[in-house]
């Protein structure tokens, strides 16, 4: 009788695995363009990029990855998406494959909420190390489950880290913000056109609105200068504080742009004040 | 109009001119507050006299009222006189000033509440007879937040002092008869500006090599950074250095321990042990005067008592961090983040936060550490509007590295006083947070810092100027004198990525590495000839800085210039020249140097 409902349980995992397989590709406008290998090399996920002329373009990849601490494997599903810059989007959990935590609990939404935001900030603490250094030996205990050492998870991370996840958490980071992030942006650089700068520049994302940026020439800023405004009333700093220095003096010398950057200044931070006050005055 | 007249005309002028000048001193007083004999509870802060002009007396009570500031002096002429000190609420808003004092003659408590300028200024006080010649005067403190001042002008005349620092100085000079050269010179074969870790290694070395050493530095204790005034733990390997470095190290405590007493301790007693090692304690170098690309001296003036000092000779050593020696002298130097296309330095990998693409003033900034403590009793904390401007709903009960301020419309030196007042709005703003939290009824601020601990400022052009890619590269030096093998450590705000974050607070990026050198032509500069320099003030980009500025190495480089001083004594040549002919002594000297012993 077990060997049947084992064989059985084979047979059903085989058909949902084909069965999301084919779900992956099953969408005319995606294609696979990259690979995502898991950081112990054990799987192998496929990268799509779905193009869209209605709505924004994006790359997802179905991944399955093994997450590990010294003694013992566990494997963690997750569907993930990324933006043309390479930043990661959102996760969206697959049926049947919940995240769960050391005492075998389902992640909850808050714990989803919180592994979202720590998987979008590109310098998270989490990404810095390697997972043994956010854990307190002193505090140490032992368990017989991945992710067993929650209780002495560092508290310079426990901002980051969902409560009993530390392993899980460090993996997907590594893996979703790591050399992928690089080839994506080599792949849209490779095929960028109109559309995809449009869509970069209309990111509230801060990086991926820099990825075009980095791109701009001169005369862009003054020809797109509208946009420009728009991504600078998104108040990120760091962004903000690149387009000042990176304008060019014709700006200056135009009144009506000179007076949109002024209609702005509640939207800009101490550093880009400082040095658009020097080119307006 | 006559002959006569004409010739007696001038000598009246003369006459009136010597008669009001001498009216003028009987009938003015100007009292500098860090001369006061007993200073209570208020602190020296000798940290911005090239900014607003003087040492001046802080009441850093962190939170409690100090101990009343005390001193005589003597009134040449009895009488009526008007009253001013100088001050500055560092707080301004719409609140209570945080920063609160009166002034108090004799039995006398005036009625005036001081310390409400918006900026350094004179505030008037009020008038008083004096009808004895020798008199006394105190301030209290009335907040225990850092009310400040600098002096206190009593004149017969009611026209106050200028405001402007150029007027002031000259003012100020005038009064103070401190506008000649100082009458007192001293000789030595090296004098070394600066007693942080840098200063410290390069006074050893120097003197183990049977150099007369000065060693000039602006606090009572030695260490800069890392001494238990600021507290910042010693990192970095020893290179070949270790005999000299363990001698003024620190044990690697959490920063902002207590323990870094001890180590001051250790580090004062081993420096003392060296006979021609001649300590100026308390004495902040505050001029250089360079010719023919030649450093012909330095001078230095107590921060106390006020007492003046040039020093004269053949070698000097800027390990100021600030490299003000090298300003002074006109050695060349940088300042702010250099374009990644400069020096070729970008990192893909973080961008912006990294290596800029076009080169702006955004440094790594200077940190204040703090601490507090759970106590016996139930502790109360003031309210503190003025601070929640800058610490909004952060809450903290410590502060370690981490704490650090850098704005891109902020220099680092010129600005220093704005930086530090404002991380300890961040600190007060943060722990009254803190308190609000229940459960925390006895935690109560144990220390905080007044002095900020900087990371980065001036850095000085030597021959070489060392970058990232000599990281990178791991390039081989026939002049490496300095051995490293920590990472690359550039810190951003965390605010400039993330505008959910307090701006105090900063991030690393790391570079990690297996090792690297420094060359020794990176430690003199390029166009003073006579100029040595160790310390985070070397020659190097912005990302450069990144790995060896940390106190181990920056030692490494003091003991290394201490060794090449000792070969420009020897051959009467420079620094360069050292390099350039006599570079397998030097480096059998600084290999040589855990084997050596002390001598004296």
């Amino acid at each position: 009788m077990k060997t049947y409902i084992f064989k059985f349980s084979v047979l059903i995992i085989i058909f949902v695995t084909a069965l999301s397989s084919f779900n992956s590709n099953y969408d005319p406008n995606c294609k696979k363009v990259l690979e995502l290998p898991s950081l112990d090399g054990s799987f192998t996920n496929d990268v799509y990029f779905c193009k869209n002329e209605a709505k924004e373009s994006f790359f997802y990849s179905q991944i399955e990855t093994s997450v590990c601490n010294d003694t013992l494997c566990r494997i963690v599903n997750l569907k993930v998406y990324w933006d043309l810059a390479g930043n990661f989007k959102k996760f969206d959990t697959i049926p049947g494959k919940q995240l769960t935590k050391n005492d075998h609990n389902d992640f909850t939404s808050a714990d989803y909420s919180k592994l979202h935001k720590t998987l979008k900030d590109n310098y998270a603490v989490i990404g810095k190390k390697h997972v043994g250094a956010f854990i307190d030996n002193k505090q140490f205990r032992k368990s017989n489950k991945i992710d067993g050492v929650s209780g002495a998870t560092k508290r310079e991370i426990k901002e980051e880290v969902v409560d009993g996840a530390l392993y899980s958490t460090h993996t997907l980071w590594k893996l979703i913000n790591g050399r992928i992030k690089e080839q994506i942006k080599e792949y849209t650089h490779t095929n960028y056109n109109e559309q995809f700068e449009q869509q970069l520049l209309n990111s509230e994302n801060g990086s991926t609105n820099l990825f075009v940026l980095q791109k701009f020439k001169d005369e862009d800023y003054v020809n797109k200068f509208n946009l420009v405004i728009e991504v600078m009333k998104r108040k990120h700093s760091l962004i903000n504080f690149y387009i000042s220095k990176a304008l060019p003096e014709t700006i200056f010398k135009n009144n009506i742009q000179k007076q949109q950057l002024k209609d702005i200044w509640s939207y800009l931070d101490e550093n880009s004040k400082s040095v658009l006050s020097k080119k307006l005055n | 109009m006559n002959t006569k007249t004409i010739c007696i005309k001038p000598v009246i002028t003369f006459i009136g001119i010597l008669l009001i000048s001498f009216q003028l001193y009987s009938q003015e007083i100007l009292i500098e507050t860090e001369s006061f004999t007993d200073k209570g509870g208020w602190v020296v802060d000798p940290q911005f006299v090239e900014q607003m002009g003087s040492p001046y007396l802080m009441a850093h009570g962190i939170g409690k009222p100090v101990e009343n500031a005390k001193t005589t002096f003597s009134i040449h002429k009895k009488g009526n006189y008007h009253i001013w000190v100088r001050t500055m609420n560092w707080a301004p808003g719409n609140w209570e000033t945080p920063g609160k004092f009166q002034l108090k003659i004799e039995n006398n408590t005036f009625s005036k509440v001081l310390g409400t300028s918006k900026k350094w200024d004179w505030e008037y006080v009020g008038e008083y007879e004096f009808s004895n010649k020798k008199t006394s005067i105190e301030l209290i403190d009335l907040t225990g937040f850092n009310g400040r001042c600098d002096a206190i002008y009593f004149s017969k005349n009611k026209i106050t002092p200028p405001s402007k620092s150029i007027e002031l100085k000259k003012w100020r000079e005038k009064l103070t008869k401190s506008n000649k050269p100082p009458k007192k010179t001293e000789n030595f074969d090296l004098v070394i500006v600066g007693g942080g870790i840098a200063g410290c290694a390069a006074a050893i070395s120097a003197a183990e090599q049977g150099l007369n050493v000065a060693l000039i530095h602006d606090r009572p204790v030695l260490g800069g950074n890392a001494s238990g005034e600021i507290r910042v733990h010693t990192e970095g390997i020893y290179g070949y250095f270790e005999r000299i470095l363990k001698m003024i190290d620190t044990d690697h405590y959490p920063n902002g321990s207590s323990e870094a007493y001890d180590d001051d301790d250790k580090r004062m007693k081993n420096i003392k042990s060296y006979k021609n090692i001649h300590l100026f304690l308390n004495w902040r170098a505050y001029d250089a005067s360079s010719k023919n690309n030649l450093i012909k001296f330095v001078d230095a003036k107590h921060t106390s008592t006020s007492e003046r000092i040039r020093f004269k000779a053949p070698l000097f050593v800027d390990s100021t961090g600030d490299g003000w020696v090298g300003f002074w002298s006109n050695a060349n130097f940088m300042y702010g983040r250099e374009s990644k296309s400069t020096f070729n330095e970008g990192w893909e990998k973080h961008g912006e936060l990294w290596s800029p693409k076009i080169a702006d003033n955004f440094v790594m900034g200077s940190s204040v550490l703090w601490g507090s403590k759970e106590m016996e009793f139930t502790s109360k904390f003031p309210q503190v509007p003025w601070a929640l401007e800058v610490a909004k709903q952060h809450a903290a009960a410590n502060g370690e590295w981490k704490w650090e301020f850098s704005r891109n419309d902020l220099n680092q030196i010129d600005d220093a006083e704005q930086i530090r007042d404002h991380m300890l709005k961040a600190i007060f703003g943060s722990f009254y947070n803190e308190k609000q939290k229940e459960g925390n009824e006895k935690l109560a601020l144990e220390w905080v810092s007044y002095l900020v601990g900087k990371r980065e400022s001036r850095r000085l052009v030597g021959d070489y100027i060392y970058t990232f890619n000599d990281v990178k590269n791991q390039t081989k030096f026939e002049d490496a004198v300095v051995l490293e093998k920590r990472s690359v450590d550039v810190h951003y705000q965390q605010k400039l990525n993330n505008p959910e974050k307090p701006n105090f607070l900063s991030e690393a990026l790391f570079y990690r590495t297996t090792g690297y050198q420094l060359p020794y032509r990176s430690l003199y500069s390029k166009n003073i000839n006579n100029l040595f320099m160790a310390g985070r003030d070397f020659s190097c980009s912005h990302i450069g800085l990144g790995g060896p500025r940390v106190m181990n190495t920056t030692g490494q480089m003091g003991a290394a210039v201490g060794y090449a001083a000792s070969i420009c004594k020897k051959y009467n040549t420079n620094p360069r020249v050292v390099y350039e002919n006599h570079l397998n002594e030097l480096m059998k000297l600084v290999k040589s140097s855990s084997k050596q012993k002390q001598n004296n």
